[in-house]
C-alpha cells in the first residue's frame, strides 16, 4: 500500500513512533471502510475493507477517479463530494443501499475536507461502515414490540368477546397480520379428535372450497401432523411440497401458495384446533415469526380453553338453576297431590306439573279400563272440545302415541308426529293443533297399567336428557298417586258399605285387643247395653256390669271355651238397662290367634228381644190354636150327640148334622179374620140368610139395627142360635108360610145397670103351627137359645110359639168387662 | 182295662166347663156311666154356688179357663173339702199355676175313663191328688 507522507496530518507527523507501515495496519484493521480522495476524487488511499467493499477487489485504484472506479455512485453522493470539497463537513448514521443482488445494505458514513499545509482543502476522506446488521436487529426489535403490542391489543379484544367465533376471528386476523398473511381460517378439533371443523375464516370467497369444511386430523394431512408434533407447519409452496398434494386444488382455487399452520393446543397438551395463514407467493416464516407465532397460539389456545371454561360453567349454571326450577316445580306438584281431596283435583295437578316442567302446550291424563282396555279420558288441558270428544277413549290398537306407549309399557316420545307417526289421524292431529307427543304410562309398582300421562307441543319438540329423567319422576308419583288413591276410594268405599250395613241391621260391634285390653264399641253397642253413646270407656267390666246376673256366668264361660277351643262362639244372654228394660242379646265372635296367643277378639252383637217375643207369641198362638181346635171338636161332639137325640133316622141325621158343621165352618172361617175386623150382629145375620138362601127372599123378611161389635167368646154360639132360628122358619115356620113375614130387630138397652144387646126375631102370618111333635124335634135349637145361651153366654132369652108364629127374645149383656174380648 | 155302664154309680161329679156343649157332653157321658152330675156350672160363681149347695160330691171335672177367669177359686174350695178334680185343658202344662202341680190334667176332648182314672185312680190312673 503506498500511501503520500504529504497527505499525512500534521498530528501524526508529530508522533515519532507512528510510521508510514504502522499506519496502514491501523487503518486496515480499523472495522470500517475509509477512503482519502485529492480535489479531483482520485484516490489518494484506500483501506483493504473500503477496496474490498466499493471497488470489488481491484488493487490498483491509487490515482484513479472515484466515480471512474466505481461508476454507480448515486447522483446524491457526487454532490455530497462536492460539498464537502468545498469545505463542509458532511454524513449520514443510517443509509440504505441496495445490493447488486437486490438485497438491501444499512450503512453509516462521514465525509469532511482535508488540508494541505497551506491550508488550503486539498481533498476529501470518507469514511463509511456496514451498519446492517445492526439496523435490522433495531427493526426486528421494533416488530417484535409491535407483535407483542399487537398480542397485548388482541388480548383486550379477546377477553371482550362475547363469543368463540369472535375470539378466532381476532386471533385470525392478529396472526394473519403477524405472518404477513393474505388470508387464513381457523379449525377446531371434534371431541373425538379425529375431525377438523371450520370455525372462521378470512379471507376466502364466501362459498369456502368444502374441503374445508371439515378436515381430516390423521397424520397423513398437514394438519394432523402439525397437531401431533404440537409444533407450527409450513408449507413454503403448495406447487412443490409433497405433503399438500390433497389440497393443491383448493390453493389453486382460493389462490394461495404458501400456508403456515399453527397447531392450538391447550394447556395440559390437548390439540384443540388449528390457526392457518395463507400467502399469496411462496413464501417461509422465520424464526422471528415463528417465535412470536408461538406466543400468539398460546394466547389462542388459553383463549379457546377459558372461553371452553367459561362456558361449561355458564351452562352449568343455567343447567343448575333450571334443575333448581325442576326440582321447585316437581315439589310443588308433589304438595298440590298431597292436598288433592280427590282423583281428579290431583290428575289435574299432575298434569299441570309436566305441562309446566316441559313447557308443553296441552295434555291429558287417561286412566286405563282393564276390562275394556280402553284408556278413557279423564284430565285435559288446552285442548279443544273436538278432539276431547274423538279420543274419549283410546285403544291400543291405534298408531298413536297412546298406542305405542301401551302396547310397549314404556315412554313414547313422538317428536314429529307428521314424520314419525302413520296418517291415520293425521287430520285430527292438525286440527288440534300438535305436532309432538310425549306419552308416558302410569305403571303402578306391580308392573299393572294404570293410564297415561301425556302432554303435547304445537311445534316438533325433542326433549333433553334432564327432562326426561324428571319426566319418569313425575310418571312414577302420578301412577304411585293414581294407585294409593284408587286403593283408598275402594277401601273407605267397602267401609262405607260395610258400616252402613252394620248400622241398617243395628248390630253392636266390638273389637278387643288382647294383649292390651283395649275394647272398642260401636255406637250401637253403647245403645245395646243402654250407655249413652261414648260415655264410658268400653271395657270387660263395663260389659259385665250391664249382662243379667243369671246370665253372666253362662255368657263368660261360653267365651272361655271358645278361647280354650279356638273356636267361633254364639252366645245369648239378657242386659238390663238402667232403666229397668230387660233385653235379650245374641253374641258372635271370634279369636284372632297369632302364634297361638290370642290376639283379638271381635264380633257382633244382635239385639233378638223381639225376635224372641215373636216366637213366644207364635207359641202362644199356636197353643191358642191348639185350645180352639180341642173346644171346637167338643162342639162337635156336643152338636152330634144333641142331633142324634132329635132325629128319627141316619138319613135325617145326616142332613141336620151336617147342616149345623156347615153353620159351625161359617163362624169359624169368620173367627179367623176377627182380628182384622170386628164380627157385628149384622153380620152373624147377612151371613146366616146367605147361606140359606133367605137373601132371595125380598119383602118377606126385614132385619135392622146398630152396628155391634161381638165379643168373640159369643160369636160361635150366637151364629149357631140365628141358624138354628132360620132353619126352623124355612122349613115349618114364616118363610115356609106363603104369607108369613121374618123381621129381625136389634137395639142396645142402656137402660139396665149393664148395657145389653136385645135381639127380637119374630115370625108373622104362619098359616099352620107346626104339629107337637115336630117342636119336640126340633129340641136342640130350643135347647141352645133357652140353655146354652144363658148358660155360656150369661144371656136372658125367650122362646114363644104363638097363634102365627114364633117370638124369640135374646138379651145379652154388653158389660165394660166384656169390652176387651169385643172381636 | 174295660169299664162297664155302672162304673160311676152313685158317684156325685160336679161338672164346671164355660162351653155349654161341652158341658152338655160331659154331663151326658157321666151319666151314661151312671154318674150323678152336679151343674154342669159355666162360671166360678155358679161353681161355688153348687158347692155351696151341695154336701156331698165325689169328684170335680175343672175347665181351667172360665171366659177368661182361672177357675183356681173354685179348685181352692175343693182341694179344702179334699174332693177329688181333675183340670181340663186345652192349653199345656206351663199355663197352669204352680200350686197346682199335684191336681191331674186331662186335654179336651176328655173321654169318661180318663176322667174315672184320674178321680178314682186305678191300673193307668194318675197319682192320687192328694
Amino acid at each position: 500500500m503506498s500511501a503520500p507522507h504529504a497527505t499525512v496530518p500534521d498530528r501524526v507527523e508529530h508522533l515519532p513512533r507512528l510510521e508510514t507501515g504502522n499506519l496502514r495496519a491501523f487503518i486496515d484493521q480499523a472495522p470500517v471502510s475509509m477512503a482519502m480522495f485529492d480535489r479531483e476524487m482520485r484516490y489518494m488511499a484506500a483501506s483493504q475493507r473500503w477496496i474490498e467493499r466499493l471497488c470489488g477487489g481491484r488493487r490498483d485504484v491509487i490515482g484513479r477517479s472515484h466515480y471512474e472506479v466505481n461508476p454507480e455512485v448515486p447522483q446524491h453522493w457526487r454532490e455530497f463530494h462536492q460539498r464537502a470539497l468545498a469545505g463542509e463537513k458532511l454524513g449520514e448514521e443510517r443509509e440504505r443501499l441496495q445490493r447488486q443482488d437486490g438485497s438491501a445494505m444499512w450503512v453509516r458514513w462521514q465525509a469532511c475536507p482535508w488540508h494541505d499545509a497551506g491550508g488550503e482543502i486539498g481533498g476529501i476522506t470518507v469514511v463509511g461502515e456496514d451498519v446492517t446488521a445492526e439496523v435490522e436487529r433495531e427493526q426486528a426489535l421494533r416488530q417484535g414490540t409491535s407483535a407483542l403490542a399487537r398480542l397485548h391489543d388482541v388480548g383486550w379484544r379477546l377477553r371482550l368477546a362475547g363469543s368463540l367465533r369472535e375470539g378466532l376471528d381476532e386471533m385470525l386476523l392478529a396472526t394473519i397480520e403477524l405472518l404477513g398473511g393474505v388470508m387464513g381460517h381457523v379449525h377446531m378439533l371434534d371431541a373425538d379428535g379425529k375431525t377438523l371443523r371450520l370455525a372462521t375464516q378470512y379471507g376466502f370467497a364466501p362459498d369456502v372450497p368444502a374441503l374445508l369444511h371439515a378436515i381430516s386430523a390423521a397424520d397423513d394431512t398437514p394438519d394432523g401432523r402439525a397437531l401431533r408434533m404440537r409444533m407450527p407447519v409450513a408449507i413454503a409452496d403448495t406447487e412443490s411440497d409433497d405433503t399438500y398434494t390433497a389440497f393443491r386444488s383448493v390453493a389453486r382455487e382460493a389462490d394461495y401458495r404458501a400456508v403456515v399452520k399453527a397447531p392450538l393446543i391447550g394447556r395440559y397438551g390437548t390439540p384443540l384446533g388449528i390457526i392457518s395463514t395463507h400467502f399469496r407467493v411462496p413464501h417461509r416464516p422465520t424464526d422471528d415469526d415463528l417465535q412470536r407465532l408461538e406466543l400468539y397460539r398460546r394466547r389462542a389456545a388459553d383463549f379457546i380453553e377459558r372461553f371452553n371454561a367459561d362456558e361449561a360453567l355458564r351452562q352449568s349454571n343455567a343447567k343448575l338453576a333450571a334443575e333448581t326450577k325442576a326440582m321447585a316445580q316437581f315439589y310443588e306438584a308433589g304438595l298440590r297431590l298431597w292436598e288433592a281431596k280427590s282423583l281428579q283435583e290431583g290428575l289435574d295437578a299432575t298434569l299441570a306439573g309436566t305441562i309446566d316442567l316441559l313447557g308443553a302446550d296441552m295434555g291429558t291424563v287417561q286412566l286405563f279400563d282393564s276390562g275394556s282396555k280402553l284408556l278413557r279420558l279423564v284430565a285435559h288441558r288446552g285442548f279443544k272440545q273436538e278432539f276431547l270428544d274423538y279420543f274419549r277413549e283410546a285403544s291400543p290398537e291405534q298408531d298413536t302415541a297412546f298406542g305405542r306407549a301401551l302396547r310397549s309399557g314404556k315412554l313414547m316420545v313422538i317428536e314429529d308426529t307428521e314424520r314419525d307417526l302413520s296418517a291415520q289421524f293425521r287430520a285430527i292431529r292438525r286440527a288440534a293443533d300438535y305436532r309432538s307427543i310425549v306419552a308416558a304410562p302410569l305403571i303402578n309398582s306391580g308392573g299393572t297399567l294404570l293410564g297415561m300421562l301425556s302432554v303435547h307441543f304445537r311445534a316438533p319438540h325433542r326433549l333433553g336428557d334432564s327432562e326426561l329423567q324428571w319426566l319418569e319422576l313425575y310418571r312414577r308419583r302420578a301412577a304411585d298417586f293414581i294407585q294409593r288413591v284408587g286403593t283408598q276410594e275402594a277401601l273407605r268405599e267397602g267401609e262405607e258399605r260395610l258400616r252402613l250395613a252394620i248400622e241398617t241391621a243395628h248390630l253392636a260391634t266390638w273389637d278387643r285387643d288382647a294383649r292390651t285390653d283395649a275394647h272398642v264399641w260401636n255406637d250401637e253397642f253403647y245403645r245395646i247395653f243402654g250407655y249413652e253413646v261414648g260415655a264410658i270407656e268400653a271395657s270387660h267390666a263395663a260389659w259385665a256390669r250391664r249382662v243379667h246376673p243369671d246370665d253372666r256366668a253362662a255368657a263368660e264361660a261360653v267365651v272361655e271355651n271358645a278361647d280354650r277351643e279356638h273356636t267361633d262362639y254364639v252366645n245369648e244372654f239378657r242386659v238390663i238397662r238402667p232403666d229397668g228394660s230387660v233385653r235379650w242379646v245374641r253374641a258372635r265372635g271370634r279369636y284372632l290367634y297369632y302364634d297361638g296367643e290370642p290376639l283379638r277378639s271381635i264380633g257382633l252383637v244382635e239385639d233378638i228381644t223381639e225376635a224372641r217375643q215373636q216366637i213366644e207369641t207364635q207359641r202362644v198362638l199356636v197353643a191358642e190354636l191348639q185350645h180352639r181346635t180341642r173346644n171346637l171338636m167338643a162342639v162337635v161332639q156336643s152338636i152330634a150327640q144333641q142331633t142324634r137325640d132329635s132325629v128319627d133316622t141316619l138319613a135325617e141325621f145326616e142332613d141336620r148334622f151336617d147342616e149345623r158343621l156347615q153353620a159351625l165352618s161359617r163362624v169359624q172361617s169368620l173367627l179367623s179374620r176377627a182380628d182384622n175386623e170386628p164380627i157385628t150382629l149384622g153380620a152373624l145375620v147377612v151371613m146366616e140368610l146367605d147361606a140359606l138362601g133367605a137373601d132371595t127372599m125380598g119383602d118377606k123378611i126385614s132385619y135392622g139395627g146398630p152396628e155391634t161389635p161381638l165379643r168373640k167368646s159369643a160369636v160361635e154360639m150366637l151364629a149357631l142360635a140365628i141358624h138354628e132360628l132360620l132353619t126352623n122358619a124355612l122349613k115349618h115356620g114364616a118363610l115356609a108360610s106363603p104369607t108369613g113375614r121374618l123381621v129381625v130387630n136389634w137395639r142396645i138397652d142402656e137402660t139396665l145397670p149393664d148395657r145389653r144387646l136385645v135381639l127380637e126375631w119374630a115370625e108373622y102370618g104362619v098359616a099352620r103351627l107346626p104339629p107337637s111333635t115336630d117342636s119336640e124335634r126340633s129340641g136342640y135349637g130350643r135347647t141352645l137359645i133357652e140353655e146354652a145361651l144363658p148358660y155360656s153366654l150369661s144371656a136372658q132369652t125367650e122362646f114363644e110359639l104363638s097363634a102365627d108364629g114364633l117370638r124369640c127374645r135374646i138379651s145379652l149383656p154388653l158389660s165394660p168387662n166384656d169390652a176387651a174380648e169385643i172381636a | 182295662m174295660t169299664m162297664n155302664g155302672d162304673t160311676l154309680a152313685d158317684r156325685r161329679i160336679l161338672i164346671v166347663e164355660d162351653n155349654f156343649h161341652i158341658a152338655a157332653a160331659m154331663a151326658r157321658l157321666l151319666k151314661r156311666h151312671g154318674a150323678t152330675v152336679i151343674g154342669p156350672a159355666g162360671t166360678t160363681t155358679d161353681a161355688l154356688a153348687l158347692i155351696a149347695g151341695n154336701e156331698r160330691i165325689d169328684g170335680a171335672v175343672l175347665d181351667i179357663n172360665l171366659h177368661g177367669k182361672m177357675v183356681y177359686p173354685v179348685a181352692n174350695v175343693l182341694l179344702a173339702k179334699s174332693v177329688p178334680m181333675v183340670f181340663m185343658t186345652g192349653y199345656d202344662d206351663r199355663s197352669i199355676a204352680p200350686g197346682y202341680t199335684n191336681v191331674p190334667r186331662m186335654q179336651k176332648p176328655v173321654t169318661v175313663e180318663g176322667v174315672m182314672r184320674a178321680l178314682f185312680g186305678g191300673s193307668f190312673a194318675a197319682p192320687s191328688p192328694r
